[in-house]
């Protein structure tokens, strides 16, 4: 979908004096080219969040004369974008949290235009095995599942039990050298939770089993305690994206490099080994730009669009062309037909985002989860990477469990696979086996969270919203029906 | 579910001839009608047609709504329950879900084959006064916690095709004069838009003493102090009270409006088993039900022929059955949600009680409406649970089709019958195309 924006003008214009007299003569000012240059982009972002370190923009910039420069500012940088009959296309790094950018491009007359956008990389919410969390204001704020101390709140609770059970949302504020901490990003999971500040530190809390927290020492004890406010992992730094599995952690730092640790019996941690690690271990990959992570699988796509895998082949979800029980604790790459912009991941099923616009699935396919005919023809397993028919043009794709969800070009949110617990949103007790209904009137998505069994989204208005498995608070809703599933989006109310 | 109004009228009006049988005078080709519900009409689904929610309503517009709806499909059970939201059922009820009674495309079913009754209907017990009974008090209720229900009820059919229904495997005799009165579980379409009727616009049609000599003499049900609009008796003035009506006197749960149980003071069931709190249903409850109620849309007309369905309009309206069953109502301005201010809608219903004539009256009198009176029923969305062999019509469900419930109407709207029985073949055709479509 093409785009057309306003222009703003920008006060670099010299030729103010002279120009309005409607009786001079006839001159090369009465001619003057005042006609700004347009600047079109195909997609603009608007906020919303992406989980990649690069991101690329295209689309167009003309002028009734010439264009003689385009610019791109982003974060404090400044660089020239070169363009070709008008069309250009240009990469650039984002910092963890909010980026804005801005195009300026000028004609030969020196007219001027501008347009602006943002966009977030990070996670702005979250969703585990039943506790959930957000990011407002660069505060973290949980709600949910207590019972090891995966909100953050200090203390375990259950809700039938603790008045003091974080059933709705709860600030949770950290202190680092008594100065509060912002965050940028959380990544929670079954029964852990991890933050990523923006000094590029990572903090985790909640279920500490198999050293996922990362907390521990470089010695031969894997650290398994759990915690119940939020540690800082001081073993990672220059950290500018967090994922989680659903045993293991994985982190990328700003040089490209990946860290892993927690649960290995699959060899999700990628370091050649199948020993549990309580302490960061370095992945043999570089320049990557996105990691994801399902439950015993982890996957990583680099600055060439290369996707990797590692980890559990069970059902397929490495794409290999086969299953296997094989541990693949060392990465290899998994075939696709085009770079891959994200990639996704439920509990052993993985959907990859091509730049076209096309999504591929692989892996577990029991509830559909991948896709499936009305005549039943796609099996339960699926090997390597098949395009979804249903599927042009996406503009993001989210998975967990067994459900999975893609945003479209209308903007509106498609989920299919499991939904027995209200899931996906829809009015229906059916698994849709295609991404064919939308959640209705979710519109004007910037992020979404897939739970175990429940879902967050944050809308462009920072409205939150829950649906799903209710269970131990995970909605994060006022009386809610415990041990339900809610199939109807409902609004999180944040008390600041 | 997400859907834009369509106002299929407006575009198709000119050129239209009258065939099919009738007149081209009585057809006004330059009709222009709004949607079914105004902003809140939605193309038909057929499955879950009736749970379908305001197309251009924004989710942060919803409310209480989500609540609402599981509330509403939940299997409640007795206290204490797993879940402390959903406890407190019985110990006296009819059923344990309102869904049970309201389903989602459907009408639920009442009079089923092997003479048994379903959750589609439930039973007043008043006399021709409008006393309770003594026992039991105002309405049967067929679940009982200690497994002893004040009875259950069977039906058959008498000599003149009326339905007669009978008290079985009850400890208590009635007392005398006592009648079994049959109410028909409505599908829920527009309950909100009613309930957002100012009551002038109601009161605009009251004409107790048929002032304008035209046969028919509403009257507004004002027992409670205001203007009844719900149920079938029009005992209920707003949408909160039909819910902690239906909630207390089918489901056994309290509520602040209704904090007693359904026991009459002979009854003493409901001070031995325990309660799901005071009240067991709270407030937010209550509101998140009626968000929920509110939000679902009205089913946009389904109209197969254009031209037959304004032939049949105009019937509708020259037979008089447009007298009581009045086209459109409005709502006032609303502060919840704003979308439902001003609309204009088309329910075919004046809201008003009408004497409908010994054919259809049952021998109780109930909370201000007489044995004869009965509130005139919406008709829209009619056609859509015609076509389900569990759906029936009239409140005893004596009616098959929406023809036979035309053939029953008696007292005010005798004239009217008579009218439609001696239209045309071709013109009752288009009269029940129009019905069937609204």
């Amino acid at each position: 979908m093409t785009l057309q924006h306003s222009f703003l003008s920008v006060c670099i214009l010299t030729f103010i004096a002279g120009c309005d007299s409607s009786d001079s003569p006839a001159s090369a000012e009465v001619n003057k080219d005042t006609t700004e240059p347009e600047i079109t982009l195909s997609t603009l972002a608007a906020n919303r969040s992406i989980y990649s370190s690069t991101y690329s923009i295209n689309g167009t910039v003309t002028d009734n004369q010439e264009v003689t420069s385009l610019q791109l500012k982003v974060n404090d940088l400044t660089k020239n974008v070169t363009f070709n009959g008008g069309d250009f296309d240009v990469s650039f790094v984002l910092t963890p949290g909010l980026n804005n950018y801005e195009l300026i491009a000028l004609d030969a007359a020196g007219n001027g235009a501008s347009m602006t956008d943002s966009i977030y990389f990070g996670q702005q919410v979250a969703a585990g095995g039943a506790h959930s969390g957000a990011i407002i204001d660069g505060q973290i704020w949980t709600w949910g599942r207590n019972n090891l101390g995966q909100t953050g709140v200090g203390f375990t609770s259950k809700l039938n039990a603790d008045e003091n059970h974080p059933t709705t949302p709860q600030k949770i504020e950290v202190l680092d050298n008594e100065e509060l901490v912002t965050f940028t990003s959380l990544a929670f999971n079954q029964n852990a939770s991890i933050a990523l500040d923006n000094e590029g530190e990572v903090w985790a809390w909640g279920d500490g089993d198999g050293g996922q927290l990362g907390l521990g020492d470089q010695d031969s004890v894997v650290l398994d305690v759990d915690y119940y406010t939020p540690q800082k992992i001081n073993a990672l730094k220059d950290i500018v994206s967090i994922t989680r599995g659903y045993d293991h952690t994985v982190a990328l730092d700003k040089n490209g490099q990946v860290f892993t640790f927690g649960e290995n019996d699959k060899g999700q941690l990628g370091n050649s080994s199948n020993e549990d690690a309580d302490y960061p271990q370095l992945v043999t990959l570089t320049n990557i730009v996105l990691i994801t992570a399902a439950s015993d699988s982890t996957y990583a796509i680099d600055s060439d669009g290369t996707l990797w895998g590692w980890g559990e082949n069970d059902n397929g979800q490495l794409g290999q062309g086969s299953d296997d029980t094989n541990d693949y604790n060392t990465p290899v790459q998994i075939p696709l037909l085009e770079k891959v912009i994200s990639v996704a991941a439920g509990k052993a099923h993985v959907l990859a985002l091509g730049e076209s616009g096309k999504v591929y699935g692989w892996g577990l396919n029991a509830s559909n989860q991948i896709g499936n005919t009305v005549e039943d023809t796609w099996p339960d397993e699926i090997y390597e990477a098949v395009e979804l028919p249903w599927i042009t043009q996406a503009k993001a794709v989210w998975a967990n469990g067994n459900q999975s969800f893609v945003e479209k070009s209308d903007q509106l949110i498609y989920p299919w696979g499991f939904n027995g617990t209200g899931t996906l949103g829809l009015e229906s007790d059916q698994d849709p086996i295609s991404p064919t209904v939308a959640i209705a009137d979710l519109n004007n998505v910037q992020d979404i969270a897939p739970g175990a069994l429940h879902t967050i989204a944050l809308r462009r208005d920072r409205s939150i919203f829950s649906w799903g498995w209710s269970f131990e608070g995970s909605l994060g809703i006022k009386e809610p029906i415990n041990i339900w599933g809610y199939t109807v989006p409902q609004k999180v109310e944040f008390n600041q | 579910m997400k859907s834009k109004l369509y106002l299929l009228l407006n575009i198709l009006l000119v050129g239209c001839g009258g065939s099919d049988g009738t007149s081209d005078s009585v057809v006004d080709n330059t009709l222009v009608l709004g949607s079914t519900g105004g902003v809140a009409t939605v193309e038909y689904q057929e499955n879950n047609g009736f749970l379908q929610f305001i197309p251009d309503l924004d989710i942060q517009e919803y409310n209480g709504a989500s609540q609402g709806r599981e509330l509403f499909i939940a299997t409640w059970g007795p206290a204490p329950g797993a879940r402390d939201l959903l406890d407190g059922y019985g110990p006296l009820a009819i059923t344990d879900s309102c869904a049970n009674c309201h389903e989602s495309s459907s009408r639920a079913e009442s009079l089923k084959s092997d003479g048994s009754t379903g959750n589609g209907i439930l039973f007043r017990l008043r006399d021709i006064e409008g006393n309770v009974d003594s026992m039991l008090g105002a309405q049967l209720q067929t679940y009982s916690a200690d497994g002893v229900p004040e009875g259950s009820v069977s039906w058959s059919e008498g000599s003149s095709n009326e339905i007669l229904f009978h008290l079985n495997d009850n400890v208590n005799a009635l007392d005398e004069g006592i009648v079994l009165a049959p109410r028909l579980s409505p599908q829920l379409i527009g309950m909100g838009l009613l309930d957002l009727v100012p009551e002038s616009v109601i009161l605009e049609y009251q004409d107790i003493n048929d002032t304008d000599m035209n046969g028919i003499s509403g009257r507004a049900n004002q027992q409670q102090q205001c203007i009844g609009r719900f149920g079938w008796k029009a005992i209920h003035c707003s949408l909160d009270g039909q819910i902690v009506g239906a909630l207390q006197q089918d489901m056994g749960l309290t509520s602040t409006l209704n904090p007693a149980e359904p026991c009459s003071d002979n009854q003493e069931i409901c001070n031995i088993y325990p309660s799901g709190g005071d009240p067991e249903v709270s407030d937010k409850s209550v509101q998140d039900i009626n968000d929920f109620l509110t939000i679902l849309a009205v089913p946009e007309r389904r109209i197969n022929n254009h031209e037959t369905f304004l032939a049949g309009r105009a019937l509708f309206n020259s037979t008089g059955c447009n007298a009581c069953h009045r086209e459109t109502l409005s709502t006032g301005e609303v502060e919840r949600f704003p979308i439902l201010s001003k609309q204009t809608f088309y329910p075919y219903t004046d809201l008003l009680l009408h004497n409908m004539g010994p054919e259809l009256s049952d021998g109780a009198k109930e909370s201000g409406a007489e044995a004869d009176e009965w509130r005139t029923p919406p008709l829209w969305g009619l056609g859509l649970i015609e076509g389900d062999e569990k759906s029936r019509f009239l409140h005893d469900g004596r009616a098959l089709t929406i023809e036979q419930a035309i053939l029953w109407h008696g007292g005010e709207s005798e004239s009217a019958k008579e009218t439609y029985s001696q239209l045309t073949n071709d013109e009752k055709d288009a009269l029940l195309a129009f019905l069937r479509a609204i």
